[in-house]
Formats: C-alpha cells, structure tokens, sequence
C-alpha cells in the first residue's frame, strides 16, 4: 500500500526520508530528509494528483561500486530515479506529467592535497551531474535547483503544492 | 645575537602562536611560510639563522621542504614542528637533514629550548 | 566485513584500542587548552551505512566538524566535532585568553579549530599506531560549520563508495568547567578493519597469527 488512510484531509503528515531511502507523500503530507551534505534530494511532483516523492541519494552510478551490495535503489542517482517512476507509473502517473527538483550535492569538506594525502571530495558535484543526466535521459524538466556550494541543506518538499523548503545551518532558509 | 627565524605551518593559528613565543623571547620572525614550496623560497629570501618546520602540509610537505632547503643550504637549521603520531615522518625529516623536533601542543619553553639547543651547537 | 557482528572479543580490543587512542588525545587536548579534559570510554558500532546517522546523529545541531583522512596501513577517516555554541570557549582557551574574550569566528579561529583536529587525531593516532605496531598518517584538516548530519553524511557517502557497513568507534570529549563538549569518531575502512583485526591478534598473542 502507497498511503497510509487517514482519516481527515485535515490531518498533516511529514513523513522523514532517511539516508538512501525515498518515501511518497500526497495532498496536505509533506516530506522531510535531513543533512543533505554531498547527497542529493531528488523531488518529483504531479500537480494533477498532488502527488509527490522524494529519495535522498548518496551515489552517483550503481553501476561503478567497486563491489557488491544489498541495498536500497534510492542510494544510487540511476537506479532512484528508475524505482521513483516505476512506482508513479503504478499509480497511473506517466512520466510526461511529472517535474523535478533538487537540492544538495555541496563539497563540504575539501582536503587541500600535501605529500602524505590523497583524494579529495567531489561527491556532492558528480551525484548533481548524474541527477541531471538522469532527468534528461527520462525527459523530466527540472524547475527548481539550490545545489552546490559548501552549506548542508534540510528540505521540506510539500505534496500540495510542490514547493521545497530548503534549510541551512547559518544561512537561513529558501523555498524554491 | 637573537636568531633569525622562519616559520614554516599551514595553520594560521599555530604561525602566530609560534610567533608570539618567538618574539617575546626576542627573536625575529623574518618570515612565515604555508607549505614546503614557499619555505623554500622564503629561505632563499631571508637566509633564516633557524627555520621550524611543519610535515603535513597542502602541495608540498615538510619533508620534501627539508630537503630543498639542506640542498642549498647545507648547514641549515631546520627543527621539525608536527603534531604527535608522526614519528615516521619526523624521523625521515630527521634523515633529511632537520636538526632536531618540537611535538604539538607544545609548551612555550620546550620551543625556546630547543632554539637555544640548536643556538649552542653553533658555537 | 559485510554483516554488523562483531564478536564481543573484537568489540572489546576496539573499545581498548579507543582507550589507548583518546587518552592521549585528552592529555594533547589538556595541555593545548590548559583544562582538565575527560573523555567517555568509547563506543563501538557496527552497522550499515544508511542507520548510521538515526544512530549517531543529533540532526538539527550545529557543529565544526574537523575532518581528516588516515593514510598507511589503515586507512581511515576522523572526524572531531564541537557544537557551534562552544566555538569561541574553545578558541578563547586555545589562544590562552579569558573565556568570553572572541566575539567572531574569524580566521584564527577557524585555523585553530583546524589544528585542535590535528593535534587530536595525532595523539590519538600516535598511540593507536604504537599499539598496533602499524603505520597511521593523517591528512591536514579540512573544516566544515554546519549541521551534524551533513557533515556526517558526506563523510558516509565517501564511505559508502568501498563500504557497506561503519565501523565508528566514538568518544566523548569533556571539559567541565566551561562545559565543552565534543565528539571524535575514528571510521576504519573495509581493508583497514582486516588489518587491525589481525594486529590485535598479533598484539594480545590470540592463536592463528602465524609465527612471531
């Protein structure tokens, strides 16, 4: 089942998105995920419905894991994105109808390279790139976007209207 | 005479501890590097009398700084300062040619005792 | 290590190995600020990446979190972390001045939250290493102000590239007269896990190690 029943339209569910995870919400229900640092909230809405679905996604490619595992589609851009319409087409909500947005995706922590290091973070850039590139292949416009830079961000992501919420720690809040 | 001094660390924080020290012991910073590269040319600038140097640093490291500096400079001074737990890097400084090693945190004396150490062997 | 066992031998040497570990950081840290510093017994966990932070996480608090990578024969990650409120208290000690004297988190101050990561993970490391008779070399820091759960979930992201389960061994950094608190948390990866494990074999003489 894709809904809890409730009983009064009234009633205001904020159903929390952890890590690598993706929820559905609808009406007045909204979606909450916390501590996007290099992550990516990934919001897709259906105005006609008012139906929306949000996966706070880790990894750019499943595809390029350097080894096996069992775990949740929504870890991964490509394979988010591919659960997220399955499930929409489930409920009768063709792709055609469905907008995006996102937020997240910040290089946090940059290690300046010195003779005893390696690596640095680029996460945050190549799981926003990889986002894109998803959308683009499926055809999903996206009209909304606060990525990059260096702040964690926390999102709201309201089914009824399709609004994002997006909180930093120091830097105030936007909806976008 | 008091010293000529470099200071050589990539934390802002630990050049003007090391400054503060310094100077209220009568020594003359003469200069302040960020990494092993500008070391080497503030070296070459200033001719320091002593040099302290930090190992883990962005680009180029203490290490490949002692060296380049013993290279011009043979009977350089240079005295280690990093932090604890980098004993294989100091002792391969040490190799390098760096005189001796102040260990983070420090207190104020044990810097200025090791200057003076390093002052005395020179005479 | 894919399953979150850990049996209660190996539990136990890494609570021991954390011992080692952060009561050096805590003398390193008392000498810098010139404070009694306790730190917690530490905590070991075992679990998957994507519980960690409804484990762990205090997740609307804002934190510096000073994170380095450890290089040689474990690779790791640290990441220390202080709340926001504690900043200046922290910094005022650190640069040897009354409490209340720092009104901003100017430039000084963000590099001497830097090095407060250095000088902990060092001594943490110094000892840690000895112990195990294995090489540890930390990175420089890198320093984010932020939310605790997004500091921390970038450093699982970058985890969870290689790793599918955490390793966290967290301590509790206490100063009690001005009531600083911290976190330090060392993450071994997946090789590093092996490595240590047989280290701890080798240093507390448990049979299977092969020959002295």
């Amino acid at each position: 089942m894709l809904f809890k029943k409730r009983p009064g339209w009234l009633t205001l569910e904020r159903i929390k998105v952890g890590m690598a995870d993706w929820k559905l919400a609808q009406n007045q229900d909204t979606l909450v995920t916390f501590g996007l640092g290099s992550c990516v909230g990934l919001g897709l809405l259906d105005e006609k419905t008012k139906s929306a679905a949000m996966a706070h996604i880790m990894l750019p490619d499943s595809k390029q894991l350097r080894f096996r595992q069992e775990t949740s589609p929504a870890k991964f851009a490509d394979t988010a994105i591919m659960i997220m319409l399955k499930t929409f087409e489930k409920m009768g909500i063709s792709k055609q109808r469905l907008k995006a947005k996102i937020v997240g995706g910040a290089n946090m922590f940059i290690i300046a390279r010195s003779t005893a290091t390696r690596g640095n973070f680029n996460v945050g850039q190549r799981n926003v790139a990889a986002v894109k590139e998803q959308l683009e292949q499926t055809g999903i416009p996206l009209v909304g976007e606060d990525t990059g830079g260096s702040v964690g961000r926390s999102v709201e992501f309201f089914a009824k209207n399709g609004i994002m919420r997006v909180r930093t720690a120091l830097a105030g809040e936007r909806d976008i | 005479m008091a010293s000529k001094i470099l200071i050589v660390d990539d934390a802002s924080f630990m050049r003007m501890m090391l400054r503060n020290i310094l100077s209220s012991h009568g020594y003359e910073v003469v200069g302040e590097a960020e990494n092993g590269r500008q070391a080497v040319e503030i070296y070459q600038e200033v001719k320091p009398d002593i040099v302290l140097m930090d190992l883990i640093m962005p680009e180029v490291g203490g290490i490949e700084g002692v060296k380049k500096i013993v290279e011009i400079d043979k009977h350089a001074k240079i005295i280690i300062c990093s932090a604890m737990g980098q004993q294989a890097l100091v002792v391969e400084a040490m190799q390098a040619g760096a005189r001796d090693f102040i260990v983070k945190p420090f207190q104020p004396s044990s810097v200025i005792e090791n200057i003076q150490k390093i002052e005395r062997e020179e005479e | 290590m894919n399953s979150s066992h850990l049996n209660d031998f190996y539990r136990d040497a890494f609570q021991e190995l954390g011992n080692i570990g952060s009561g050096n950081a805590a003398t390193a840290l008392s000498q810098l600020v010139g404070r009694t510093i306790d730190m917690s017994v530490p905590e070991v966990l075992l679990i998957p990446i994507e519980q960690v932070p409804d484990i762990v996480g205090d997740m609307e608090k804002t934190v510096a979190g000073i994170y380095l990578e450890v290089y040689g024969d474990v690779p790791s990650k640290i990441l220390v972390t202080f709340p926001h409120e504690n900043l200046l208290s922290l910094t005022d000690l650190m640069m040897n001045q009354p409490i209340g004297t720092g009104s901003m988190l100017d430039e000084i101050k963000l590099s001497a939250l830097k090095e407060l990561g250095t000088i902990l993970s060092g001594a943490y490391l110094n000892a840690m290493s000895k112990f195990l008779d294995l090489r540890m070399i930390p990175s420089v820091p890198a320093l984010a102000i932020d939310s605790f759960t997004a500091v921390l979930n970038t450093i699982l992201a970058e985890l969870s590239q290689e790793n599918q389960c955490a390793l966290l061994l967290r301590t509790e950094i206490m100063e009690t007269e001005n009531k600083i608190s911290g976190s330090f948390f060392l993450i071994p990866e997946k090789d590093a896990l092996e490595t240590i494990i047989s280290a701890i074999q080798k240093a507390s003489g448990v049979v299977n190690v092969g020959e002295n």
